[in-house]
């Protein structure tokens, strides 16, 4: 079936045919009719899941074998983290690592290896992937790991699909004795008192800053730090919830001016009255506060909008962080949802984009304004050593593409050596010139 | 303990069913057409439910008299049997049933006279034992015969007609028996049909639906229940305006 798509951020729009397979078989057979990408929940932002062909995984959803003595869960790659949890959680076990939101499939969160509040401990997604079985350019089905053929592991995990479609994946899930997670919250006036709270608790599995990007001067970076530990009260019923409140229609752009963003900021930033405070919330405010209300991303109006996240290397120190805040503040480009987190260690995955240091991720809408914006916020993360994030990226060059991601060549020829050269391409992958 | 039994277990709806009702005390019984799905549900359900779910599975291809006494029998054959839900069915387009009198044979036959041959054996065998529950999943295609699908929707009047005989059959003891009427469900039959004009229910949805009925012994369930309003005003429809419509 023909028809247009596009990813969370709602730019760009592409036309696109989907095919829809249910069986292995059915997805080794689309790769006849020319190149295309995986897609699983579209919870990408920009064009990482965009192509003429969509290879939709969300049909293949079954979970198929778990193994309560390691913690072992073997599911297809469309299976979601929410199903994962809805099934799992009330048996005591969590997903090792969660995004922002748990509407995304296991397929998405290897292809992105996408991190969580927990990196600085835990790392990120696929540090917790023992096997994968991967369909290949050339219609073969192969087991992978760290031992059977570890250099399509690696380009695989954080690949953005461009090595093959993952099929099923070997996770391990960590046990758990609530749903619940025991959380602080630290008030920071300025992003010195942020930085320093963030480093205080960074002993706590999950740590993450919230920052209101409309405070300036001497306020600047004032945030609510947030960290949390899984609870031990053995309630394990899981929050099945669905979203309770949803986005009917494309709000007007207008609407998401400055004075809302302010109010929404505020209001976060003016609930919590202590400057620390402890309490128990249920594992879905905690890790997914956006879920709760379906389709936000139409907030942004019809236009949509862009994610920038970058990285820079705790080397760079903190100044850089500071200096695209100040920038950001600055040009006034209202953005409600400013997330700042420390990063452990990066892996050894040829495009994964953790690495050791300061993460920042910002919303734009997408207008002429905030792209001149990001090109300016490019030089600077350059210039620091650090990259973006290919899952919320639309629109970085190639050039920024190929000094920040210097595995890209190793990248690249494994993509050779697997036969995924002309058949696994996206949107994203031909304007940074991996075809 | 509850044993649950299907006939085309591997269907969309099916599936999402066999997911709602896991719980447990549940026991099931499935029989599909490939044995290589057919043990991924099972593995999907054991994962889901955990060490405590018990599944059997057989499989048999329903097109003849034979396969469809054979599938029955395994079923009644391994104890005893709550519920029972006949999902089997198929939907080939109109331009290939047009092109190919095999193919249009063929779905008024799994669809029409297989499914309807299986509900009455099932259906014997809870009146035998004089309780139980029997879901059968017809469609709204049954209720007026359109341009783009009368064979198939001839083939879903056969099963409403005989749904309805075997409710009367049953009235007066504990056998209940259920017509299910999806509208347009998203599942492999429709995956062709996705990001197209007509919007696609979720299979959770309906299955939810189809549980609901079937717990409450409900006679006939319209799925999404809109469609017991879109599919009136289309069977009202007078004949020049209807003749001019693309249904
Ligand atoms: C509200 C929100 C919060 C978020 N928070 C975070 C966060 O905290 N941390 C974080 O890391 N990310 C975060 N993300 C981003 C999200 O986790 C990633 O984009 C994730 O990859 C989306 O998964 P998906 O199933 O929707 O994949 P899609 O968006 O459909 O695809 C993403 C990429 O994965 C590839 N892909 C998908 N499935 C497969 C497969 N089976 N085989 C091969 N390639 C595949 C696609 O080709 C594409 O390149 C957030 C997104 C949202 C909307
Ligand atoms: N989806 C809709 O929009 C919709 C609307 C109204 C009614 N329905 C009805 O709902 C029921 C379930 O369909 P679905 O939507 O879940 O589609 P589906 O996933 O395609 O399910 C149909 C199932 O029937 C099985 N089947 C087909 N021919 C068979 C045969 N000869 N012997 C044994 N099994 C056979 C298929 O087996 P394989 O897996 O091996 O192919 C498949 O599991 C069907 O009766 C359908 O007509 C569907």
């Amino acid at each position: 079936m023909r028809t247009t798509t596009h990813g969370w951020g709602r730019y760009p729009v592409v036309e696109t045919e989907v095919h829809r397979p249910r069986t292995y078989a059915a997805a080794a057979a689309a790769l006849d009719a020319g190149p295309l990408i995986a897609r699983g929940l579209g919870r990408s932002y920009g064009d990482s899941s965009l192509a003429p062909r969509q290879l939709d995984l969300t049909g293949l959803d079954h979970l198929l074998a778990f193994d309560p003595a390691t913690g072992l869960l073997t599911c297809e790659a469309g299976v979601s983290l929410a199903t994962v949890m809805d099934t799992m959680l009330p048996r005591g076990w969590f997903p090792p690592v969660t995004p922002g939101t748990r509407y995304v499939t296991v397929g998405g969160a290897v292809a992105s290896d996408v991190h969580g509040k927990n990196h600085h401990k835990h790392g990120s997604f696929t540090d917790h992937v023992t096997s994968m079985k991967v369909l290949l350019g050339t219609g073969e089905i192969v087991e992978t790991s760290h031992t059977a053929h570890p250099d399509l592991f690696r380009a695989t995990c954080g690949g953005m699909g461009l090595t093959g479609v993952v099929l099923e994946v070997t996770f391990r899930l960590i046990p758990v004795r609530s749903k619940n997670v025991d959380e602080t919250v630290v008030k920071a006036p300025d992003l010195t008192a942020a930085l320093d709270a963030l480093e205080e608790h960074d002993k706590a599995t999950y740590t993450v800053a919230w920052i209101d990007l409309l405070a300036r001067g001497s306020r600047l970076g004032r945030s609510l730090v947030m960290a949390g530990e899984h609870a031990e009260d053995g309630d394990l019923a899981a929050d099945r919830s669905a979203a309770s409140a949803r986005v009917p229609f494309d709000t007007p752009s207008p609407l998401l001016n400055k004075v809302t963003v302010s109010a929404f900021n505020r209001l976060y930033y003016a609930r919590v009255r202590k400057p620390l405070t402890h309490h128990t919330v249920g594992y879905e405010p905690f890790f997914h506060p956006l879920d709760a209300i379906a389709d936000w991303n139409r907030l942004y109006g019809r236009r949509g909008f862009v994610q920038y996240q970058f990285v820079t290397p705790l080397e760079a120190g903190s100044d850089v962080v500071r200096e695209a805040i100040r920038r950001v503040a600055d040009a006034g480009l209202a953005s409600p949802l400013a997330v700042l987190k420390v990063f452990g260690p990066g892996n050894d995955n040829h495009l994964s984009f953790p690495t050791a240091g300061y993460t920042l991720a910002l919303d734009f809408k997408a207008d002429q304004r905030a792209y001149a914006l990001c090109d300016e916020l490019d030089q600077l993360v350059i210039a620091a050593g650090g990259r973006l994030y290919l899952t919320k990226d639309a629109r970085m060059s190639p050039e920024t593409f190929a000094q920040s991601y210097p595995r890209l060549a190793e990248f690249e020829d494994v993509r050779r050596r697997y036969g995924a050269v002309g058949v696994f391409a996206s949107a994203q992958s031909r304007r940074l010139g991996v075809t | 303990m509850t044993t649950i039994a299907v006939l085309g277990a591997t269907s969309g709806i099916a599936q999402a069913c066999l997911r709602a009702w896991l719980g447990p005390e549940v026991s099931f019984r499935l029989s599909g057409r490939s044995p290589q799905a057919l043990d991924r549900v099972a593995a999907d359900l054991r994962t889901r439910g955990g060490d405590t779910v018990h599944v059997e599975t057989a499989v048999h291809d329903l097109t003849d008299t034979a396969s469809v006494v054979e599938a029955v029998d395994w079923i009644f054959g391994r104890g005893e049997v709550d519920i029972v839900l006949v999902a089997f069915g198929t939907m080939p387009s109109q331009e290939d049933a047009d092109a190919d009198p095999q193919v249009a044979a063929g779905l008024l036959t799994v669809n029409g006279s297989a499914t309807v041959l299986a509900a009455h054996l099932v259906a014997l065998r809870l009146l035998e034992r004089g309780t139980g529950r029997l879901a059968v999943i017809g469609s709204v295609a049954g209720d007026r015969g359109r341009a783009s699908n009368y064979l198939y929707g001839s083939a879903k009047a056969m099963v409403a007609t005989a749904v309805g005989g075997l409710q009367h059959r049953a009235a007066g003891t504990d056998v209940r028996i259920t017509l299910v009427k999806p509208g347009p469900t998203s599942t492999p039959m429709t995956d062709h049909l996705r990001g197209g004009k007509l919007k696609l229910a979720s299979p959770d949805a309906v299955a939810a639906d189809i549980v609901g009925a079937v717990e409450a012994g409900r006679q006939v369930v319209y799925t999404p229940s809109k469609w017991r309003l879109i599919i009136t005003v289309i069977r009202l429809l007078p004949r020049p305006i209807f003749e001019r419509s693309r249904l």
